[in-house]
């Protein structure tokens, strides 16, 4: 690993500024269209509807976001998505750390088989069970509840379940086994030893799935029918259902959005990289 | 406490530990204790039940008294007046209860509606689209209105008669209208005077408005389209007036057994003479002009872009609040010479969904909302007509010269035949008319196309009547309860084998306890929904009324009968095929790039990333922005460095490829794989390679890409089956358009089983979208063999 390290130190040393230069060019495409939301979102419309290429809007204007909140219930839909998302994000933590560590490492006789059918599950596109699973959750009487959104959380996602094995595959047994002779119980050990010596590979599943829960489209629009209990991403379809030429408008829906997830994002990237640069790894 | 003692020694371990597995142990702590432990064991009982507080908390029941109504106006001046007339109601009836009022924006209201009434969560009420109301009652989802009306005290006299008659289906009256939206042509007064035309001599017929729009159109030097007269295309272009244009032509879209005709003669010349008419401007022209603002001919008039428009009394509301100063007025629509004076109208109506008694509260707000005084407020203040004759003989709408040319129209117009094709026939002639306009089919066989889906469509409905009712209720209870009966004879057995064990039968015990959740999910979420859709690919479902037996025929009719499927088939592989390995390349080049030691890499590596965790849905909407034909950010740089505009989203050749460069913009996931991959690779083989004096180019080929060649493949695979369940983009930007170019697979589906609910067709495609996944895989491994290396170095 130092050799590498040195070798790629020597290797670029002659030329960081040109990389530089050439990855700031390369990153153009992926910022600017950032650039551009937050841009049209502060423009007067009179700005949107010209031919003009500026970024930085003169004057800047906070007419669109006063707009969106006033004109929809931003806050109902923002509080309903912080509902489903905390749930979700508790949900999926309780739900897979357990399974998690008995694939792991425990020594059962279906071990195997359960979870290569969870693993044969991540190929399984949504849409094959999209239907009975709405049946069954309609015939719950779950349908335009937030259950619909968390329950299949806790009841295992593969995804999860894999990148958390991956985690604590990586565990020295020893450690779990001294405990065990010390005559802790399995959950005890989970919680005690597992989870914490694994906690950045926890906060990594809580991070998936708080965004992917956060970003959710699709089970929101099959299940939640009222107003009251619309999440931010569905709301937001309605916003462009009615205002589908006020760009301003839209701009600064998307940008109240996607400002959270971002935040999430930058604050607590070093686990989103960890977690898919593990996904891939050893898949 | 006995764990305590050991703490040393794990912490011992754990040093030895942290050295060999930097990855997992960043930020991990050396140490633990046991009172936070305990307090970790009861965080873990606690989240159950905090689910289901969280849960019971969300779906809490409502008060007795009170009347839940939907209404689909959220949004604008109907919505203000609707919000209005609740709660002077609620006031006045305070003793009684209280009317809850959601929105529904009337995009999804169709979906929603249908899904509550299949879950048992309808509304009360419900204020619903007229066209829609025979599909819905034709289902059984709504109840008729017939044993109430006398205690309303309403009839037919009261309303315009089109309104009334639109609600009525197989004899019962399903809905009570409320507002109509009756159609004139509004022209821009100033617009016609620079023509050199007098805006008070309106056009009358057909050819005099194509006449008129030719001096009204204006090209810049370039010889781009600037300004229209009418526009009389719809789709991608916005709303559709080809009903109303057979309607004026002498046709009622029905035949004389009453069933839907779309492909009469004198459709299809209306058909023909709206291409013409739009090929006076130039398709593509009016392609890039029509997305300037938000993809409908009202923006344009409103823009001052478009100098005629066919339009509703809405319109009022819209110049009022965009454009005060805009100098317009009203006329007839002008009609053909060997037509008849007609023009097209729908509008919204009360509907009783299905499983609800109506409440005298209820019975009281419907009342209210038909009264005579609240129609006529209503008309004032959302600029509509109201479905009240009596109301709209109100000196308000007599006396305003505007307004007198609506109520005129109301003697000449026409709405959709009731029948519970009459939504889908308009959707389809949109897209039979798209085809027209971007040459894909004559209008002939555009239409015969047409009428060929609806008579399919037609037979699905009603063909299968006679088949044996099927309760896969029953057979599903069956196949889960055999599910968990072999899971349970397979945990027996193993557990038999664990009871032998000494040393290790805790150790199984909790094996099994801590799986049991995924256990539950599999069978319940996985395997047993797997069994009950195949179950239901073999019926017909629509979830409110009872299952019938087809057999296979749903997946005959897939693969004989429906070109939409295999279109839709071909738009996601193609799309697929486009997609995965530009977007494989992509996120390769990128790691390739960033692959360099640098204090600023991790600065970077987020910028790639970040898109990628963007929510979909504001996403779609930026993209949707930055391709806008007109102010886009795309179209504005590629006019900039003096390229043509590109129609992006609005033309069936761009469609795709605008798509695939949103979904580069996403690759930020796969770069961070592959960068992690790259990291393995060992330096010492590059450093071999470089005093062999080998490029850059020989270096990647024969060292890097072999070596992480597994992660490639995984990659492509993952993407590969991502890429076929694209919906969101789609759903939202085009909505399949134009002329079904991104019609995807899922979408396909997702409109089958939720809008149209067709639940067994939908389940059949899903499991040949399952089949399909899975034999792509399969080929991608198969494929790849050889050109993988699994060996480590």
């Amino acid at each position: 690993m130092t050799r590498y390290k040195q070798s790629c130190r020597r290797a670029v040393a002659g030329a960081p500024l040109a990389w530089t230069l050439a990855v700031f060019a390369v990153s153009l495409p992926f910022l600017v269209p950032l650039a551009w939301l937050i841009s049209t979102a502060f423009k007067p419309d009179a700005k949107i509807f010209s031919f003009s290429l500026e970024i930085l809007p003169r004057p800047a204007t906070l007419d669109h976001f006063h707009r969106v909140l006033r004109e929809f219930p931003f806050f109902t839909y923002m509080r309903n998505s912080v509902i489903v998302t905390a749930l979700t994000v508790i949900a999926a933590v309780a739900g897979t750390c357990p399974v998690a560590y008995s694939c792991a490492c425990l020594q059962w006789p279906d071990r195997r088989l359960v979870f290569s059918l969870l693993m044969l599950t991540m190929m399984l596109p949504a849409q094959v069970t999209m239907i009975p699973v709405f049946l069954i959750f309609r015939q719950l009487g779950w349908i335009d509840t937030f259950l619909p959104l968390i329950v299949p959380v806790f009841l295992g996602n593969a995804f999860f379940i894999f990148l958390l094995r991956q985690f604590f595959l990586g565990l020295p047994e020893v450690l779990i086994e001294s405990a065990r002779i010390d005559g802790a119980s399995e959950p005890r050990i989970l919680v005690c030893i597992v989870i914490p010596q694994c906690l950045p590979a926890v906060l990594t599943v809580a991070l998936f799935a708080g965004m992917g829960a956060w970003n959710d489209f699709m089970g929101p629009l099959i299940y939640l029918m009222s107003e009251k209990n619309k999440t931010l991403a569905l709301g937001l379809q309605s916003l462009m259902g009615q205002f589908s030429s006020e760009w301003g408008m839209l701009m600064a829906g998307a940008l109240i959005m996607a400002l959270p997830a971002t935040i999430v994002f930058l604050v607590a990237q070093k686990y989103f990289i960890q977690g898919m640069s593990l996904s891939g790894i050893k898949g | 406490m006995r764990l305590t003692a050991k703490r040393r020694r794990v912490a011992a371990l754990q040093t030895r530990h942290d050295s060999s597995n930097a990855l997992h142990c960043a930020g991990c702590s050396s140490h633990f204790n046991l009172p936070q432990s305990n307090k970790l064991v009861l965080l873990f009982v606690l989240t159950g039940l905090l689910l289901l507080c969280g849960a019971g908390f969300v779906t809490g029941a409502a008060a007795r008294e009170e009347v839940q109504f939907w209404s689909a106006f959220s949004g604008g001046q109907p919505k203000t007046a609707i919000d209005k007339f609740v709660a002077e109601f609620n006031a006045a009836h305070a003793e009684l209860g209280r009317v809850v009022k959601l929105d529904v924006p009337s995009s999804q209201l169709e979906q929603k509606l249908l899904t509550a009434v299949a879950g048992n969560v309808p509304p009360d009420l419900c204020l619903f689209n007229r066209p829609m109301v025979a599909a819905f009652a034709f289902r059984g989802a709504f109840e008729s209105w017939d044993k109430h009306l006398s205690a309303l005290g309403l009839s037919r006299n009261d309303f315009f008669e089109s309104c009334w008659d639109e609600g009525l289906w197989d004899g019962r009256q399903y809905c009570i209208p409320f507002n109509t939206d009756v159609r004139v042509m509004f022209i821009n007064r100033r617009l016609f005077r620079l023509a050199g035309l007098d805006p008070d001599s309106a056009p009358r017929t057909w050819d005099e408005l194509r006449e008129v729009s030719r001096k009204l159109t204006v090209r810049d030097a370039a010889g781009r389209l600037r300004q229209t007269g009418f526009v009389p295309v719809g789709g991608a272009f916005g709303n559709t007036y080809l009903p109303l244009f057979a309607f004026q032509m002498g046709d009622d879209l029905v035949d004389p057994a009453g069933r839907i005709r779309v492909n009469s003669p004198r459709c299809v010349a209306a058909t023909q003479w709206t291409l013409d008419f739009a090929r006076d401007y130039g398709v593509d022209q009016l392609m890039l002009l029509q997305t300037a603002g938000g993809n409908d001919e009202l923006a344009l008039f409103l823009q001052e872009k478009a100098a005629i428009t066919g339009d509703e009394g809405y319109m009022l509301s819209l110049i009022r609040r965009y454009k005060p100063g805009l100098d317009f007025s009203v006329a007839p629509l002008p009609w053909p010479a060997d037509g008849r004076p007609a023009t097209w109208s729908g509008g919204f109506g009360l509907i009783l969904p299905r499983g609800r008694e109506l409440t005298p509260l209820a019975v009281a707000f419907t009342r209210f909302l038909c009264s005579r005084e609240i129609q006529l407020e209503y008309g004032k203040i959302a600029d509509q007509i109201p479905a009240r004759k009596d109301a709209a003989a109100d000196s308000y709408f007599t006396t305003d010269p505007n307004w007198r040319v609506f109520i005129g129209q109301m003697a000449y117009t026409r709405s959709l035949p009731v029948s519970p094709l009459s939504m889908k026939m308009f959707y389809d002639l949109i897209r039979a008319q798209e085809k027209t306009l971007y040459g894909v089919m004559t209008p002939k066989a555009a239409l015969d196309w047409t009428q060929d889906q609806l008579d399919q469509e037609w037979t699905t409905l009603t063909a299968y009547d006679n088949r044996r009712e099927w309760s896969w209720r029953g057979m599903a209870w069956t196949a889960m309860a055999a599910l968990c009966a072999a899971a349970v004879w397979r945990l027996g057995r193993s557990w038999r084998a664990v009871r032998g064990m000494k040393l290790k039968r805790a150790e199984a015990f909790w094996g099994y306890v801590m799986a049991l959740p995924a256990i539950v999910g599999l069978l319940g979420l996985a395997l047993g929904p797997m069994l009950i859709s195949l179950m239901i690919s073999m019926c017909k479902y629509d979830v409110l009324s009872p299952a019938r037996w087809l057999g296979i025929d749903n997946y005959r009719k897939l693969f004989t009968g429906d070109p939409l499927f295999f279109l839709s088939l071909w738009n996601t592989l193609a799309y697929t095929l486009m997609a995965v390995p530009t977007g494989v390349i992509v996120s390769l080049s990128l790691a390739l790039l960033l692959n360099q030691r640098s204090w600023l890499r991790p600065f970077w590596r987020t910028v790639f990333y970040m898109p990628s965790i963007f929510p979909i849905v504001a996403g779609s909407f930026l993209w949707l922005w930055l391709f806008n034909g007109e102010y886009g950010l795309i179209n504005m740089l590629l006019g900039l460095v003096g390229l043509e505009r590109v129609p992006w989203l609005t033309s069936p050749l761009w469609s795709k490829p605008a798509l695939i460069i949103m979904s580069l913009w996403g690759v930020g996931g796969g770069m961070i794989i592959f960068l992690a991959a790259l990291q393995t690779v060992p330096a010492h083989l590059y450093e071999a390679a470089m005093i062999d004096g080998v490029n850059f180019w020989q270096r990647f080929r024969h060292i890097t890409l072999p070596l992480i060649s597994p992660v490639v493949l995984f990659v492509t695979v993952i993407a590969t089956i991502g890429s076929f369940q694209v919906f969101t983009q789609a759903y939202l930007m085009t909505a399949g358009g134009p002329v079904d170019s991104t019609l995807f697979y899922v979408l396909y589906l997702f409109r089958r089983a939720f809008q149209e609910f067709h639940m067994g067709y939908a389940a059949a495609m899903a499991w040949t979208l399952f089949v399909i996944i899975g034999a792509l895989t399969f080929l991608q491994f198969r494929l790849s063999r050889g050109m993988v290396n699994y060996d480590t170095v």
